[in-house]
């Protein structure tokens, strides 16, 4: 079902629900990026010191990751209360988002190419639907005032239509082609 | 009257353009990767709602019993719920395997932790609780069977390869959001 996928689209999956609901404008995306990017390298800290062959061992990781988040919340309103007009329930639900358990499934090295990748669509998914949904950039208007060009974008039928349309992309920008060719497992 | 007028328009909109799965996503990522034909996603699709609802129950009740003082501890009680919600869909025999390295309980983090979360959010008192929960499973068990449908047909399609993916299936649930929204406005 999930065979053959890239570093990007396993980001895409991974991280859907920061990069469907917390892209909303480009500050909330990058403030929720970065913050995912540091709970992840935590939980790969906190996974090393944790024994794996318990069976406890992702129910602690999980109970590490939802404190984690909330400990960011909490954190970014007291020190940077100018950001709390940009902070939503979705940095409170990183620690329910796959993704930041990365490091506790993944080797170190796919680990950050996982993180990197999920930054930039973080950045480039909250920078189109704040252009495209609000006509601002960085809160900043750049269209005239009362036309944004696609309103509909800062809304969640626009957050799914993004997200698919740069999938698509991605599906059709892969270097290897060969997964897509007629008969191949790759299919949803 | 105006009672039953409030909670019928609060049931609509949880049901369709404030439901948990479409408007906030979540429970998407575990609908996307669960569903499988149809016929299994109806069994698979009741486990999850049963599973949903109750857990969502549990988490306010514990929240509203619990003193003002203690709120930072709501989500250490709705992380324990969540827990005891992942424990039931095991013991149905759900959430077996692995999924990109990961056990599949990380797929229905979001959906239990997520929806008690909402609701506490959204301060409701029992009956309004009821009301959305019941809203939020009802849309929520209709859209994972339209996704379930929505594969099984992008996988029998004649399309070209690339457009058996992900994206597909992202855009098919953008339309319904559309739709939703449309619906919403008349």
């Amino acid at each position: 079902m999930d065979k053959n996928l890239t570093i990007l689209e396993k980001v895409m999956l991974m991280g859907l629900l920061p990069l469907l609901g917390a892209t909303n404008s480009l500050k909330q995306a990058l403030i929720t990026a970065v913050s995912a990017v540091l709970i992840a390298v935590l939980i790969k800290l906190f996974a090393k010191l944790i024994s794996k062959r318990e069976d406890y061992h992702w129910y602690l990781l999980v109970g590490i990751g939802i404190t984690l988040s909330y400990v960011f919340y909490i954190g970014i309103i007291d020190l940077f209360p100018q950001f709390e007009l940009y902070m939503n329930n979705y940095l409170l639900l990183l620690g329910v988002t796959p993704l930041i358990y990365l490091g506790a499934a993944e080797s170190e090295l796919s680990f950050f190419a996982y993180q990197k990748d999920f930054f930039i669509l973080m950045v480039f998914v909250g920078a189109l639907r704040e252009v495209l949904g609000h006509g601002t950039i960085f809160s900043i208007n750049i269209t005239a005032a009362g036309y944004p060009p696609l309103g509909f974008v800062k809304d969640f039928p626009g957050a799914f239509l993004i997200v698919s349309i740069i999938y698509l992309l991605v599906e059709l920008l892969r270097k290897d082609k060969d997964c897509l060719k007629e008969g191949s497992e790759k299919v949803v | 009257m105006r009672k039953l007028s409030e909670l019928t328009r609060l049931f609509l909109n949880s049901l369709l353009s404030e439901n948990m799965s479409i408007a906030f996503f979540l429970g998407i990522l575990f609908m996307m990767v669960e569903s499988g034909t149809i016929k299994t996603t109806i069994n698979k699709g009741l486990k999850y709602v049963t599973t949903v609802f109750v857990i969502n129950i549990l988490g306010w009740f514990l929240h509203s019993i619990l003193p003002v003082g203690l709120d930072p501890l709501n989500p250490a009680i709705f992380f324990l719920t969540t827990i005891l919600g992942i424990k039931v869909l095991k013991y149905w025999g759900e959430l077996s395997g692995e999924w990109f390295g990961f056990p599949k309980l990380i797929l229905a983090l979001g959906p239990l932790f997520g929806s008690q979360l909402l609701i506490q959010n959204n301060g409701y008192n029992y009956a309004e609780m009821m009301t959305a929960n019941l809203a939020y499973i009802i849309g929520g068990y209709i859209l994972f069977v339209l996704i379930a449908a929505i594969k099984e047909e992008i996988i029998v399609s004649d399309a070209a390869p690339v457009f058996k993916s992900y994206s597909t299936l992202l855009a098919a649930i953008a339309m319904m959001a559309l739709g939703i929204i449309g619906i919403q406005i008349i």
